[in-house]
C-alpha cells in the first residue's frame, strides 16, 4: 500500500468517525434539552405554549449540533488534511506523508521510493485509531447519560412535553416514598365457597370476582397474598347488607405467612364485602341464590269433584320436586261437615313419607269414602305439604293446589253439582266437540282444493259424528235427571244446559249433512260454550247462577233516619321508588366514569348489589358492565342500557304539540 | 255514563263463598239510604281468578270453609289489591278457632304479609258514621255463637295507616243475610249494615 | 464558497422579514377580504384581534360555530369589521329544556328541526335517545331530572341548560264520591301532589281533605281537577280561578254545568261505550267510555281516540283549561295491562302538569339552544359566498419564520466558526 493509498483510508476512517460521533452528539444534544426542559416543568409547571416549543427546541438543537460538528469535520474530506493530522500525530513521518501526498514538485523515482519507506516504515493505526475511539466514547457516553436521565423524568410530566395538552394537569414531584409504591394486597384474589353441608355440593373456587353468588349459609372465604409486605394489622374486611340500613360488620382477618383471608356465611340478603388495605380497598357483592321450595303437582284427583253419594276409593297421587333435596311430605285431609251456622272441620293425614335428600318423589294414597261416615253436603279439601332439608334459613315448606271434593246434597235445588262420572263424560264431550270444530275448519280451508262431491262427502262424516258425540251429551243428561238414591228426579240448572248444548249439536249436525259447514260451525262452537260453562259450574258449585235481587234504589234514596258525620279524607302518601333511586346512583355512577373510574367501579358494584333486590331486570347487564371494567373494556353503552331501562320509557315523538305542556 | 258502585262477592273454588248471598242487597240499601252514590241496585258474583275481577275494586269475600286459593286466585288477588282494588274479608263462622279463619288469615298473610289490628280510632270509623268504640257489635255476638266471644277490633293488611285489606271476625255475613221487606224492624237491619257504609265510604275515598 | 453561503442565508433572511412586512402590511383595514372556514377561525379570530382586523370577513359555516367563535365575530363586527357569512348546509336545530310541571321530576325537551333528520338526544352521561323529526322537530321526555342536553344531528350541535327551578303549589280535586274521584285524587297523591278535595257523598256531608276555601286562588292550587261538578262552590269562582291563571283540568260530564260557559273547550260529541271486559291488548284508553270532544274553535286537539278528540285544551285569559272526554279512568288502572297503574298515573300527571301553573325560579345557566338563530342574531342573515378571494389563512407564516431562523443561525455559525466578527 502506498502512501496515498494509506491516507486516503485514514480518510475514510475518520469521515465515518466524525459522522458517528455528530449523529450521537446530536441526539445527546436533543434529550438533554428534553431533559432540562422536564426539570424545568417539574420545579414550575411550564405554560402550554412554552411546552408546545419544547419539542421543536429540541430537534433543532440537535440539528445545530449535527450541522457543528459536520462543520468542524469538514477538512477531512480533504487528503492533504489528513496526510497533515496524521503527520501532528506522528513526527517520526517528518512530513514525508503531506509530501508524498502533496509534493510541491514532481519527485524523482528516487525521491518518491524514499518518501514510501519513511512512511512504511511508520505504523499509523494506533495514532488515527484512538482519537477517533475516544471522540465517538464521549458522544455515546454523553447519550447515554442523557438517556438515562430522561427515564428518570416521570411519566406524567415527560407526557406534557411530548404531548402538551390543556388538559395535561402539573404534577407535583412525587415523594420519595412514593418511588417505590406500596402494594395492592387486594388483587388478585380468590374467593372459596363451601355451600351449606344440607345442600350436598362440593366447595368451588372463583379467581378475583366482583360477585360471589351463593345459598345463603354458604361459608365464604376471600384469600389473598403479600401479608408479609406490610403491615399485617392494615388488612381489614367489613359486610354489610346492600340496601343499607345496618352498620357493617367486621371481619376478622387472618393471616398465614404471606397469605391472608377473611371469611363470612353468605347472608340471605344481598351484601356488600368491603376490603381494605390502606390506601386501597375492594368491593365483592355477596349475591345469595335462595334455595327454592319444593313444588308439588298432584296427579290425582286431577281437580275438584262433586260425588253423587259418598261411595267408592278416591286414589291420591302426588309428584314432589326440589332443587336440592326433600326432606319429608304429608297428604292433608281437612273433612268438614254441618250446616247454618254449625260447622265441624277434622284435620287427618292420609299419607306420609320421607326422603333421604332426594331431588324427586313420589307419594300416593288412597281414601275409602264409604268408611268416612261422610254425609250429603260434606266437603273434603285435600292436599299435600312437604318440606327440604334446608337447615339454614328453612325448613322450605311446598304446598300443592287444594282439590275439594264434595259430597252432593239433594235438598239444594238450585244446585248444579253432577256426578264425578258425569263431570268426566263433559271433559270428553268437550275434547270431542273441539276436535270436531278444528276438522271442519280444516274442511273449510280445502274446499278450493276439494271436488265438491268430496266436500260433500266429508261434511257428512262429520255430521255423522257430531250426532254420535249429541248421543253421549242426551246420556249425561239422562244421568243427571234420574239420579238414584238421592231422591231427586227432574231437570236441573247443568242439565237445562246440556239440554241446550244437544239442541245446538243437533242444528250443527244438520247443517253438515247438506255441507253448509259455515253454518254449522257457528253452532259447533256454541255447543263448545255451553259445555265448558258446564265445566266451570261444577268446578265452582253454584258458580255465577245464584240470583241477586235489585234494590229499588230511588225508592229508598236517602230515607235513612240516623245521623252521619261525614269524616275527611287523609291524605295518601307517595310511595316509595327504589327504581328511581337506583336510577339517580346509577347516573352519579356514570358521570365519574372518566374522572375517577375507580370510585365509579365502586359505585357501580353498589348499585348492583341494591339491584338484585330493587331492580332484578338491570342486575346482568350491570354485573357485565363490572366484570368487562375490571378487564378495563369500555363500559358506556351497557350502562347506558341499564339507564335506559331504569327509566322505563324515554317518551318521544317526531313532533312538536301546539300545546305547550302537554306530555 | 260513569259506571256506578257495584258490590261485588268473590267467588272461590274451595270453600262456601255463596254462603251469605243477601248481603249485597242489604249492604246496598243501607248505601241508597244514606248516601247519594251512584250505585248498582244489585251485586255480582265474580270469580277470582278471572280478568272480570279487576272491574269491581270492592269485593267481598265470605264462607265457612276451609279456603285455600289457587295460584291464579292467589295472583289475582295480589294484583287487584296492588292496583287499589278494596278486599272486605267476613269470617262467617265468627269462631277465632274456626277452620275459615284459620285458612283464610294464612292465605291473606301469605298473599299480603302480616295482618295488623285496625285501632278503634282509625278513620274507618269515622267515614260517615260515628262509631267512637270500634266495630259495632253483632247480635251473633251477643248470642254467644261460634267463638262466644265478643271482637273489639277489625283487621286488615295495612300501607302506613290505609286499609287495602280489611279482614272481620264479626261475622258481618250473618248479621247481614236477612231478607229485605217494606215492614221489618229497622233496628234489625239498619243499625248493623251502618257499618258497611262507613266500609264501602273508606274504600271510595281512602 | 463559505462566504456566499453565508451571503445567501442572509439575503434569505431579509427576504423573509420583507415578506412579513408585506402580509401585515395586506392585511390593514381596508386591505381586502379574507374568507375563512370554521375549522381554520379561531387562528384567525386570533390573528385578526392581535394583529390586525380586515375590512372584510366572510365565514362558511359548515360545521358547529361555538357560542364564543360567534360572539368573538360579533365583537369583530363591532370593531368595524364588516362580517358576513354563508352556510348552505348548515343545521336549523334549536333545542329546549323544560322541568315537567309534576312532582316527580322528569325533563321535557322540545326540539326544533327540519323534518327526516335523525336528532340524538345526550347528556353528559353518553346518549339518552333518539328520533327522526317529523314535521316541525320532535319532543322528548324523560324521567330523570336533567340538568343540560345536547341534541346532535350530522355535525351539528344544540344544547341546553335548565333555566329554572319550579315549585308546585298545592292541588285541588273536586268531584263526587266514587272510584274515579278516590283513584284520580291517590294517583295525583302518589305522584307528589299535595292534594285538598272536595267530594260530594251525601245530605249529610261531603268528604273534604285539607281546608279548600270557598274562594280559589292560583297563589294557593297550581290546578283544579274538576271530575264531577256535583261539589262545586260556585262555578263563578273557578272561572275567575282559571282567568286569573289557574290550571284546571275538567272532565265533559262536570264542564256540562251551568255558569261554566267561559271555560267551554268544546262541546260533548259522539258518546262510545266502555269495551267490557278492558282489552288489555290494545292500547288502554281504547277500552275506556267516552264523550267525544267536538273542539271550540281556539282549542288545540290533544288526544285523539281513532277520529274523535279524546282531550283538548284552550287558553282561557291567563289560565289554561284541559278537557277530558274519558270515563272512568280508574279502569284504566285497574284493568289495564301490566302498567296500568304507573301509566294511569303518569297519564293524569301529565294532564294536570299541562295546564299547572308553578313557581319559576331562574337558574344560571349557559347553553347553546338555537345556534343558527344566534349566528342569525349577531351576524345577520347569511349571505353569497364572495367568488375568487383568495382564502385567508393560505400564508404559510411558520414555516417562513423557521426558515428566517435557520438562515440567521447558520449564517452566524458560519461566521463564528471561521473568526469572522
Amino acid at each position: 500500500m502506498n502512501a496515498v493509498a494509506r491516507v486516503r483510508r485514514a480518510r475514510r476512517v475518520l469521515l465515518c468517525a466524525i459522522a458517528a460521533s455528530a449523529i450521537l452528539g446530536a441526539a445527546a444534544v436533543g434529550v438533554g434539552v428534553l431533559v432540562l426542559a422536564s426539570a424545568a416543568d417539574l420545579l414550575v409547571p411550564l405554560p402550554l405554549g412554552a411546552r408546545r416549543l419544547v419539542l421543536p427546541a429540541a430537534a433543532a438543537a440537535a440539528a445545530a449540533s449535527l450541522l457543528v460538528a459536520g462543520w468542524r469535520g469538514r477538512n477531512a474530506w480533504s487528503l492533504g488534511r489528513v496526510a497533515l493530522y496524521l503527520e501532528e500525530r506522528l513526527p517520526q513521518l517528518r512530513f514525508a506523508l503531506a509530501t508524498a501526498v502533496e509534493p510541491a514538485v514532481p519527485p524523482t523515482d528516487a525521491a518518491r521510493e524514499a518518501l514510501e519507506r519513511a512512511v512504511a516504515n511508520v505504523d499509523a493505526r494506533g495514532a488515527l485509531l484512538r482519537p477517533v475511539a475516544r471522540a465517538i466514547a464521549v458522544r455515546a457516553a454523553a447519550l447515554a447519560a442523557a438517556l438515562l436521565a430522561l427515564a428518570a423524568v416521570p411519566a406524567g410530566t415527560l407526557a406534557r412535553i411530548l404531548d402538551p395538552r390543556p388538559e395535561n394537569v402539573p404534577l407535583p414531584p412525587e415523594p420519595a416514598a412514593a418511588v417505590e409504591p406500596a402494594p395492592n394486597r387486594l388483587a388478585p384474589i380468590s374467593v372459596r365457597v363451601e355451600p351449606p353441608r344440607y345442600a350436598g355440593r362440593e366447595p368451588f373456587v372463583l379467581e378475583d370476582p366482583a360477585t360471589v353468588a351463593a345459598l345463603p349459609g354458604s361459608r365464604v372465604e376471600v384469600r389473598g397474598r403479600g401479608a408479609s409486605r406490610g403491615a399485617a394489622d392494615s388488612l381489614g374486611a367489613s359486610v354489610a347488607p346492600a340496601s343499607g340500613g345496618r352498620q357493617p360488620r367486621d371481619l376478622a382477618v387472618r393471616v398465614d405467612g404471606d397469605a391472608w383471608s377473611a371469611a363470612v356465611v353468605m347472608p340471605p340478603e344481598p351484601a356488600i364485602l368491603r376490603l381494605r388495605d390502606r390506601a386501597h380497598d375492594r368491593l365483592v357483592v355477596l349475591e345469595p341464590v335462595p334455595d327454592e321450595p319444593p313444588i308439588l303437582s298432584l296427579l290425582s284427583p286431577i281437580r275438584d269433584s262433586t260425588f253423587a253419594e259418598p261411595k267408592g276409593k278416591l286414589d291420591i297421587d302426588l309428584q314432589i320436586q326440589d332443587d336440592l333435596g326433600l326432606a319429608r311430605a304429608e297428604i292433608e285431609l281437612l273433612y268438614t261437615s254441618g250446616g247454618g251456622e254449625r260447622f265441624e272441620t277434622k284435620r287427618m293425614i292420609v299419607g306420609r313419607a320421607s326422603f333421604d335428600g332426594t331431588r324427586t318423589g313420589r307419594l300416593r294414597a288412597a281414601i275409602v269414602l264409604d268408611t268416612m261416615g261422610l254425609r250429603p253436603g260434606d266437603v273434603l279439601h285435600i292436599r299435600a305439604v312437604a318440606w327440604d332439608r334446608n337447615d339454614v334459613t328453612g325448613p322450605g315448606q311446598g304446598e300443592s293446589e287444594t282439590r275439594t271434593i264434595r259430597i252432593r246434597d239433594p235438598r239444594d235445588l238450585s244446585d248444579v253439582r253432577i256426578t264425578a262420572a258425569a263431570a268426566a263424560a263433559v271433559d270428553t264431550s268437550i275434547i270431542s266437540q273441539r276436535m270436531l270444530i278444528m276438522r271442519a275448519e280444516t274442511l273449510l280451508v280445502q274446499k278450493p282444493q276439494l271436488e265438491a262431491e268430496e266436500y260433500t262427502r266429508r261434511s257428512v262424516r262429520l255430521s255423522a259424528q257430531q250426532g254420535a258425540l249429541r248421543q253421549r251429551v242426551l246420556s249425561i243428561i239422562n244421568e243427571l235427571e234420574n239420579v238414584e238414591g238421592v231422591g231427586f228426579v227432574g231437570h236441573t240448572p247443568s242439565s237445562l244446559v246440556l239440554r241446550e248444548a244437544a239442541e245446538e249439536m243437533r242444528a250443527a249436525e244438520q247443517e253438515l249433512s247438506i255441507a253448509q259447514v259455515p253454518v254449522a260451525l257457528v253452532h259447533m262452537r256454541k255447543a263448545l260454550a255451553l259445555l265448558e260453562k258446564i265445566r266451570d259450574a261444577n268446578r265452582y258449585w253454584l258458580r255465577g247462577l245464584l240470583t241477586t235481587t235489585p234494590v229499588e234504589i230511588e225508592r229508598v234514596r236517602l230515607t235513612g233516619r240516623d245521623r252521619a258525620n261525614v269524616g275527611p279524607r287523609d291524605p295518601r302518601e307517595r310511595p316509595e321508588d327504589p327504581r328511581r333511586e337506583l336510577l339517580q346512583r346509577l347516573n352519579r355512577a356514570i358521570a365519574l366514569l372518566e374522572s375517577d373510574p375507580r370510585a365509579a367501579g365502586d359505585s357501580l358494584q353498589l348499585v348492583f348489589a341494591a339491584s338484585l333486590t330493587e331492580a332484578r331486570d338491570i342486575s346482568e347487564t350491570l354485573g357485565q358492565a363490572i366484570e368487562a371494567m375490571q378487564r378495563g373494556e369500555d363500559v358506556r353503552a351497557a350502562l347506558i342500557a341499564a339507564r335506559r331501562r331504569l327509566e322505563r320509557k324515554v317518551g318521544h315523538e317526531g313532533t312538536l304539540s301546539s300545546w305547550f305542556g302537554m306530555p | 255514563m260513569s259506571k256506578p258502585f257495584t258490590f261485588a262477592t268473590g267467588i272461590y273454588a274451595s270453600g262456601d263463598w255463596e254462603s251469605a248471598s243477601l248481603v249485597p242487597q242489604n249492604v246496598i240499601d243501607v248505601l241508597a239510604k244514606y248516601t247519594s252514590l251512584e250505585l248498582n241496585p244489585e251485586g255480582v258474583n265474580v270469580r277470582i281468578d278471572s280478568p272480570e275481577l279487576f272491574e269491581y275494586p270492592f269485593l267481598f269475600i265470605t264462607g265457612h270453609l276451609p279456603v285455600f286459593f289457587t295460584p291464579r286466585e292467589r295472583a289475582n288477588l295480589k294484583e287487584y289489591v296492588r292496583r287499589g282494588g278494596f278486599l272486605f274479608v267476613d269470617d262467617h263462622n265468627h269462631d277465632i278457632d274456626g277452620v275459615f279463619h284459620k285458612t283464610m288469615t294464612a292465605e291473606l298473610e301469605r298473599m299480603f304479609g302480616k295482618l295488623k289490628k285496625i285501632p278503634n280510632d282509625h278513620r274507618l270509623y269515622r267515614a260517615f258514621f260515628e262509631f267512637p268504640d270500634g266495630p259495632p257489635t253483632t247480635s251473633h255476638e251477643l248470642n254467644g255463637w261460634g267463638d262466644n266471644l265478643v271482637h273489639d277490633y277489625l283487621m286488615g293488611i295495612m300501607d302506613g295507616d290505609r286499609i287495602d285489606v280489611l279482614y272481620s271476625n264479626k261475622d258481618y255475613s250473618s248479621e247481614w243475610h236477612v231478607k229485605l221487606t217494606e215492614n221489618r224492624d229497622r233496628r234489625e237491619v239498619d243499625d248493623p249494615a251502618k257499618i258497611a257504609v262507613n266500609i264501602v265510604v273508606y274504600a271510595l275515598t281512602r | 464558497m463559505r462566504v456566499w453561503l453565508e451571503r445567501g442565508a442572509h439575503l434569505l433572511g431579509i427576504a423573509i422579514i420583507a415578506w412579513f412586512l408585506v402580509d401585515s402590511l395586506r392585511a390593514r383595514p381596508g386591505t381586502g377580504l379574507q374568507v375563512v372556514e370554521v375549522e381554520g377561525l379561531v387562528a384567525e379570530l386570533r390573528r385578526w384581534s392581535t394583529v390586525a382586523a380586515p375590512e372584510e370577513v366572510h365565514v362558511t359555516v359548515d360545521r358547529a360555530v361555538s357560542p364564543v367563535q360567534r360572539e368573538w365575530l360579533a365583537a369583530l363586527a363591532a370593531a368595524g369589521t364588516r362580517v358576513r357569512w354563508d352556510g348552505d348546509s348548515v343545521l336549523p336545530l334549536a333545542v329546549a329544556l323544560d322541568p315537567v310541571p309534576d312532582p316527580d321530576g322528569g325533563t321535557r325537551i322540545r326540539v326544533a328541526a327540519p323534518p327526516g333528520r335523525t336528532l340524538v338526544l345526550e347528556d353528559d352521561a353518553g346518549a339518552i335517545d333518539s328520533v327522526v323529526s317529523g314535521g316541525t322537530g320532535a319532543r322528548f321526555s324523560t324521567r330523570s331530572p336533567l340538568r343540560g342536553v345536547r341534541v346532535r344531528s350530522g355535525g351539528f350541535v344544540a344544547e341546553s341548560a335548565l333555566r329554572d327551578s319550579i315549585s308546585f303549589r298545592r292541588l285541588l280535586v273536586i268531584g263526587k264520591v266514587g272510584w274515579e274521584s278516590g283513584m284520580v285524587t291517590g294517583a295525583l297523591e302518589e305522584r307528589g301532589w299535595q292534594v285538598d278535595a272536595r267530594l260530594a257523598l251525601s245530605p249529610h256531608g261531603d268528604v273534604v281533605q285539607g281546608a279548600p276555601p270557598e274562594e280559589l286562588d292560583p297563589a294557593r292550587y297550581s290546578a283544579v281537577v274538576v271530575l264531577d261538578s256535583a261539589a262545586l262552590v260556585g262555578p263563578a269562582r273557578l272561572v275567575r280561578y282559571v282567568r286569573d291563571g289557574g290550571g284546571l283540568v275538567i272532565t265533559t260530564r262536570a264542564a256540562s254545568a251551568a255558569g261554566l260557559a267561559r271555560l267551554r273547550v268544546g262541546r260533548p260529541g259522539r258518546v262510545v261505550p266502555p269495551v267490557e271486559p278492558f282489552d288489555t291488548s290494545a292500547d288502554p284508553r281504547g277500552s275506556l267510555g267516552l264523550t267525544a270532544i267536538v273542539p271550540a274553535e281556539d282549542a288545540v286537539p290533544l288526544e285523539l281516540r281513532d277520529d274523535l278528540v279524546a282531550v283538548a285544551a284552550r287558553r282561557v285569559d291567563r289560565g289554561r283549561v284541559v278537557l277530558v272526554g274519558y270515563d272512568d279512568t280508574w279502569r284504566w288502572r285497574m284493568a289495564g295491562g301490566a302498567n296500568g297503574v304507573e301509566e294511569h298515573r303518569a297519564w293524569w300527571a301529565g294532564l294536570v302538569a299541562s295546564v299547572a301553573r308553578v313557581e319559576h325560579t331562574p337558574l344560571p345557566a349557559v347553553a347553546d339552544e338555537a345556534p343558527l338563530a344566534a349566528i342569525v342574531q349577531l351576524l345577520g342573515p347569511p349571505s353569497a359566498r364572495p367568488a375568487d378571494i383568495a382564502t385567508a389563512g393560505a400564508f404559510p407564516r411558520g414555516w417562513a419564520f423557521a426558515a428566517l431562523a435557520a438562515a440567521l443561525l447558520l449564517q452566524w455559525l458560519s461566521r463564528r466558526l471561521r473568526g469572522a466578527p
